[in-house]
């Protein structure tokens, strides 16, 4: 007891040791033209964007890294480029593609030959660690004061200027800007602005990425594999939506896209934190069973992603809400500030069948669908756009959204020169912005 | 091993004349050809034969090469005889497998008296033959990655007792076959293979894209000249224009005709094509200023994902053209972004750091845009330009950062 005591009052410092200061967090204040909250797929693209333009911008990322998706969920082939034979998304996003692909000697597909029905074909897969990497060197060298580890838990807009309140490890922010891009996939800060937000009762599952190795496919019993499979999804060990029941499946594609995690849910730490959870356990319980099938007993697990990269969440309620009906007859709107390309994509419990788009659409994404209703100086990229569910499941791949994070920063940059909000920018100059920046606007 | 004999044939010329396919004869009486259009459309003089020595799921051994007088191949076919079952009775199919120089699908063409049939011992229509010949076309089909077991559910697919089915040196293949039994396709697969004639598809497919492919595009590449590269940069197929551009670049400083063509592929409309023809541009080539002074006439018209690919390449050239190497730092006043960025990394590659240039670029240094104000100061800080003039104008940039 003594010694506890002793302990308490006075701990005993080794050579070189610093008792540190009593902990308290550390309040700031900082200013920016833009802020860019998210720093997944399309927030990526919108700093650096923004960076480039000249406006002095902050990303505030929750994670470690950039890239989202594409990098943190290990879906490291970012959506198709090209329809058609032309090229529709362009700008920062390819650039970065483009890059990551040189870099890890990786060779695009060839986009002069028609993928067909296998859009896959058109994938680009890349290292997504190189990807991060090069994302984070070109937002720095755009200038863009990255803020990692940090959540905005407030937004508040007076006199033309946006306040927002994040808070991080020790730290407690509070950053005034003059535009909010929303690019955190979920519409969380649409939603603390103020601004309404929609989800469905249902949401597409998430999947966890991981590969395993350690076996020979072909000299595997497969019939007796299956039976062993059936009888544990008979028993309740596993369920059949993890990985369609299809377990020669699973073991043929080694991993990588395939597992379904219901009711993922990446909008806060709690949600996201159960998805995570759930696709880990699902691993786990499939790795040891695999252990158990002759011929699997050496299977390993060589990489597994760090989270479970989740589908669908929340949508803003815009000035326009993309249809399925738009998405499928390639509607082109007057103030289209970017194309999507990208069969109707929604998972389910069942899986996927994607429905492709008729020969030489192209659908087109309007400014109004990433500005919320009633709101000034704040726009959103990504996935969380105003669109209906079907016409998201297409519009959420990565590609797309990087062209929307170009397009919205682009607009956010005219709205702060300006001083106006990103649905009142001329939209001749907007086009013109992303255009000099490699963007590509529907004609 | 090789062999020759001379042949005097043109059909090749004549099947292919006017539309992607022809039927070649009236039914049983004469071979049935369907073909699809070939790099070249000369009459076929010499038929030369290879001994093929790679393992093959195709029995026979010899590959045919069509050459013309000029020398140049024009096709190449093999024979397939093999066994197809329907319900528990086998029959030889015989047909001839042809292929582009380039390695890509060709034609078929059955002898006199032999068809392709379907599960209920049905012969092929013309509307079937047209899609057999659309399918095996298709180098991306899904046949490439499924098992056989994907394309028909297994349920009744066994064999019958006794016969041997082939498995294409594929396990899942052994005891099943497509067309054999009542089973049906699978229906993700059904884009992907002749209705009823599912394993005769998937048999064709593999063979066409099997390891015969790769030796015909060894002996092609082997054949290889500026005159027959500029045929194969003509041609209306984009996988042969690929195919050419890719092997190009050995060719490209000797021929005019051959840059011509190589630079006519630089262009918005194919950014793949583009991109390979821009990777097809070597050193050599470079050298030639008036070379560089194409390329720079090719940049304005370019988009910005090949204007950066362009420019990168500019930066390979030993030395660059001064009229060139002013006109990239004139852009320099106008450019944004990434082409900002690239357009420093080639100045930088080749060495440029003279006053009279330093002076001009380091006037960027009071850009509004701090982006190309940054760009601008990083380049003259690498550059290590010593002139005054601009020392004093990176140190008020610095001073005031």
């Amino acid at each position: 007891m003594g010694a506890i005591s002793l302990g308490i009052a006075a701990p005993s410092l080794s050579k070189g040791d610093r008792l540190a200061e009593p902990y308290r967090t550390r309040r700031q204040s900082l200013s920016a033209d833009i802020v860019v909250i998210g720093g997944g797929t399309a927030g990526t693209i919108a700093a650096i964007q923004a960076g480039r333009a000249g406006r002095k911008t902050i990303l505030i990322e929750a994670g470690s890294q950039l890239g989202g998706t594409t990098t943190v969920g290990g879906v490291a082939f970012p959506g198709i480029f090209f329809a058609w034979g032309e090229q529709i998304i362009g700008g920062i996003g390819w650039e970065l593609v483009q890059e990551a692909v040189a870099m890890n000697d990786d060779t695009l597909p060839n986009f002069s030959i028609p993928h067909g029905r296998q859009h896959w074909r058109h994938q680009v897969r890349l290292n997504p660690h190189i990807y991060a990497m090069l994302a984070e060197e070109k937002m720095l060298e755009a200038g863009v004061d990255i803020r990692y580890y940090e959540t905005p838990f407030a937004l508040r807009f007076a006199k033309n200027r946006w306040e927002i309140e994040t808070v991080g490890k020790g730290v407690h922010a509070t950053i005034t800007c003059n535009q909010v891009i929303d690019c955190t996939g979920n519409a969380l800060p649409t939603a603390m602005a103020g601004y309404d937000v929609i989800r469905e009762e249902e949401i597409q599952p998430g999947t966890l990425m991981f590969k395993i190795d350690g076996y020979e496919l072909e000299s595997l019993d497969q019939d007796l594999i299956k039976q062993r499979y059936q009888e544990a999804l008979d028993r309740g060990e596993f369920t059949r939506e993890e990985f369609r029941g299809n377990i020669i499946g699973l073991l043929r594609s080694q991993g990588d896209n395939i597992q379904h995690i219901m009711d993922a849910d990446s909008t806060t730490s709690e949600s996201h934190t159960i998805a995570n959870i759930n696709g880990r356990k699902s691993l786990l319980r499939h790795l040891r069973f695999i252990r158990t099938l002759p011929g699997c007993e050496k299977t390993k697990l060589v990489d597994m992603q760090t989270e479970t990269a989740t589908r669908e969440t929340f949508r803003i309620d815009g000035h326009y809400r993309i249809t399925h009906e738009d998405y499928v007859t390639g509607k082109k709107f007057d103030d289209a500030v970017s194309y999507s390309y990208y069969p109707i994509d929604l998972h389910d419990a069942h899986g996927v069948i994607p429905d492709h788009l008729e020969e030489g659409v192209v659908p087109t994404i309007p400014l109004r669908a990433l500005v919320p209703k009633n709101s000034r100086n704040f726009i959103v990229a990504g996935r969380c756009l105003s669109s209906d569910r079907l016409a998201n499941s297409a519009l959420r791949v990565q590609a797309s959204c990087m062209g929307m994070g170009q397009a919205a920063a682009a607009a956010a940059v005219l709205a702060s020169r300006k001083g106006i909000s990103p649905l009142e920018v001329p939209y001749d100059e907007l086009r013109e912005l992303i255009e000099s920046h490699g963007g590509i606007v529907p004609a | 091993m090789e062999g020759l004999f001379r042949h005097k044939k043109v059909f090749l010329q004549l099947l292919v004349a006017g539309g992607i396919l022809l039927l070649a004869a009236a039914e049983d009486t004469g071979p049935r050809r369907f073909f699809l259009k070939p790099t070249l459309e000369l009459p076929v003089d010499t038929v030369y034969r290879y001994l093929v020595l790679e393992e093959d799921s195709i029995p026979n051994d010899t590959l045919f090469q069509l050459r013309s007088a000029e020398g140049f191949p024009l096709a190449y076919y093999r024979k397939i005889n093999t066994n197809v079952c329907f319900d528990g009775t086998c029959r030889m199919l015989k047909v001839q497998l042809y292929w582009n120089i380039t390695g890509r699908y060709l034609g078929i063409e059955l002898p006199p008296g032999e068809f392709l049939s379907k599960t209920d011992h049905e012969k092929f229509n013309l509307s079937e033959y047209a899609r057999m010949n659309h399918l095996l076309a298709d180098s991306l089909s899904p046949l490439a990655d499924f098992t056989f077991e994907d394309l028909v559910p297994p349920a009744g697919d066994l064999l019958p007792e006794g016969a041997a089915a082939p498995t294409l040196g594929n396990p899942a293949l052994g005891g099943l076959t497509a067309d054999a039994v009542t089973s049906a396709t699978a229906p993700a697969m059904a884009d992907y293979v002749v209705a009823g004639a599912a394993y005769t598809t998937y048999r064709l497919w593999h063979f066409v894209y099997g390891p015969t492919r790769d030796e015909i595009q060894r002996l092609t590449q082997q054949s290889l000249s500026d005159g027959l590269l500029v045929h194969i940069l003509a041609s209306p197929d984009a996988s042969d224009v690929a195919w050419g551009l890719q092997r190009a670049g050995d060719y490209l400083s000797s021929s005019g005709p051959l840059r011509e063509a190589v630079l006519s592929r630089i262009a918005n409309e194919d950014f793949s094509l583009a991109s390979m023809a821009i990777d097809a541009i070597g050193p050599a080539s470079l050298s030639s200023s008036a070379f560089q002074q194409a390329l720079m006439r090719k940049l304005s018209g370019l988009n910005y994902s090949l204007k950066n690919k362009l420019v990168d390449k500019l930066g390979e050239a030993p030395a660059l053209d001064p009229e060139v190497r002013a006109a990239l730092v004139k852009s320099l006043e106008t450019a944004s972004g990434s082409y900002l960025s690239h357009l420093f990394a080639l100045l930088l590659k080749q060495k440029v750091n003279d006053a009279e240039t330093c002076l001009e670029i380091s006037n960027l240094l009071e850009h509004e845009n701090h982006f190309v104000a940054s760009q601008t100061f990083q380049f003259l800080e690498k550059a290590a330009c010593e002139d005054e003039v601009v020392q004093q104008r990176m140190n008020r940039y610095r001073n005031k950062r």
